[in-house]
């Protein structure tokens, strides 16, 4: 029976130090990957230092999949640029160019925004009753883009499955190479 | 030592790398590109300026020659060109509306002569355009195919709104 139990089991002829050791090494993997995205958090000073585009929406600047960076400096928000916003209530960030805005003399802000590729401003969109953006609602100032690379998010997203198995082969590998 | 999964992730890793280092030449490849435009912007006419209980509203049209060819080179994917009314009222310090805008995407394009374009009212919060000095500013932002975004501002005028409300004339 032992010796079943030891053909089937492709782990059982791994010492158990390594085994433990490779999942230090896969936990080291982790923590960098946290460490890296934490730090770029710091250093954009944005919640989201990099968000996926997912809809049609500023086309043709950015395309659903775009990779975009993003960056919250101080500094005044000014016409044309391109930001990032959450709306009370709505789970997914919108990507938009500021049309119009107001600064107050305490440096408050009322800021509306529209798609490059929309027939009419965002104020639909906005909460109801909302007829203007503060800076409170802005969480990244887009600075940068890689076109495309971001599919790989959207196709692990509309199909879980695939995110998954991914990891879970991800995870095989990891534990059954022997150093 | 010569596995495939070993020879498979040198070639990833490595591909990886020249991709990045590709990039980053792509961008400090901006540094050669002359990025000087010459543009002329000014008032054409004001179409419309009124108000409505507690805001004003005004159509205007403005003039524009610009050539802005030398902006296209081999990382541009377009250009987005706005026309910015920016002023100063008691109720803000500062408002910037956009009054035009346009999506440049062909260099065989890029040398714009228009008169009385259009697009956008300008909305005050609140009172305080009569008589006040606006500011007509051209701007454009960069659009790479991959890269940094940039945006530029180059052409003023200023004009001032009358002080009475034009008559509604429908």
């Amino acid at each position: 029976m032992n010796d079943i139990i030891s053909k089937i089991n492709p782990f059982s002829s791994i010492p158990k130090h390594q085994i433990a050791q490779q999942i230090v090494n896969f936990g080291l993997i982790v923590a960098t990957a946290l460490m890296i995205w934490k730090g770029l958090m710091i250093f954009s000073g944005s919640e989201s230092p990099i968000v996926v585009v997912l809809s049609g929406s500023m086309i043709p600047a950015f395309f659903r999949g775009d990779l975009l960076y993003l960056n919250m400096e101080d500094g005044p928000f000014r016409v044309g640029e391109i930001v990032v916003f959450k709306i009370e209530g709505k789970e997914i960030p919108i990507v938009h160019r500021i049309l119009q805005i107001h600064e107050k003399e305490d440096g408050l802000y009322d800021i509306r925004t529209k798609g490059d590729n929309n027939n009419v401003d965002d104020v639909g969109l906005y909460s109801p009753g909302q007829r203007w953006l503060s800076r409170d609602h802005i969480i990244g100032r887009a600075k940068g883009f890689l076109p495309s690379v971001g599919m790989v998010t959207i196709v692990m997203h509309d199909y879980p499955q695939l995110k998954f198995f991914l990891v879970f082969v991800l995870a095989v590998f990891v534990l059954s190479t022997r150093e | 030592m010569h596995s495939l999964s070993q020879r498979a992730n040198t070639i990833v890793c490595f591909g990886g790398i020249v991709l990045v280092g590709v990039l980053l030449l792509n961008v400090l490849s901006r540094a050669f590109f002359s990025d000087h435009v010459d543009v002329d912007i000014k008032l054409n006419e004001i179409h419309r300026f009124n108000t409505q209980r507690n805001f004003e509203y005004s159509f205007i049209s403005i003039d524009l020659d610009a050539n802005l060819e030398p902006l296209f080179n081999w990382n541009t994917k377009m250009l987005f060109l706005y026309v910015t009314a920016e002023y100063r009222t008691k109720q803000n310090v500062l408002s910037q509306v956009v009054v035009w805008d346009h999506i440049l995407t062909e260099k065989s394009k890029a040398n714009i002569h228009e008169k009385r374009l259009s697009k956008y009212p300008i909305i005050n919060q609140g009172l305080g355009l009569k008589n006040n000095t606006i500011k007509l500013t051209f701007n454009y932002n960069v659009v790479p195919i991959s890269g940094i975004l940039t945006r530029h501002q180059v052409g003023t005028s200023e004009f001032k709104f009358p002080t009475t409300y034009m008559k509604e004339a429908y």
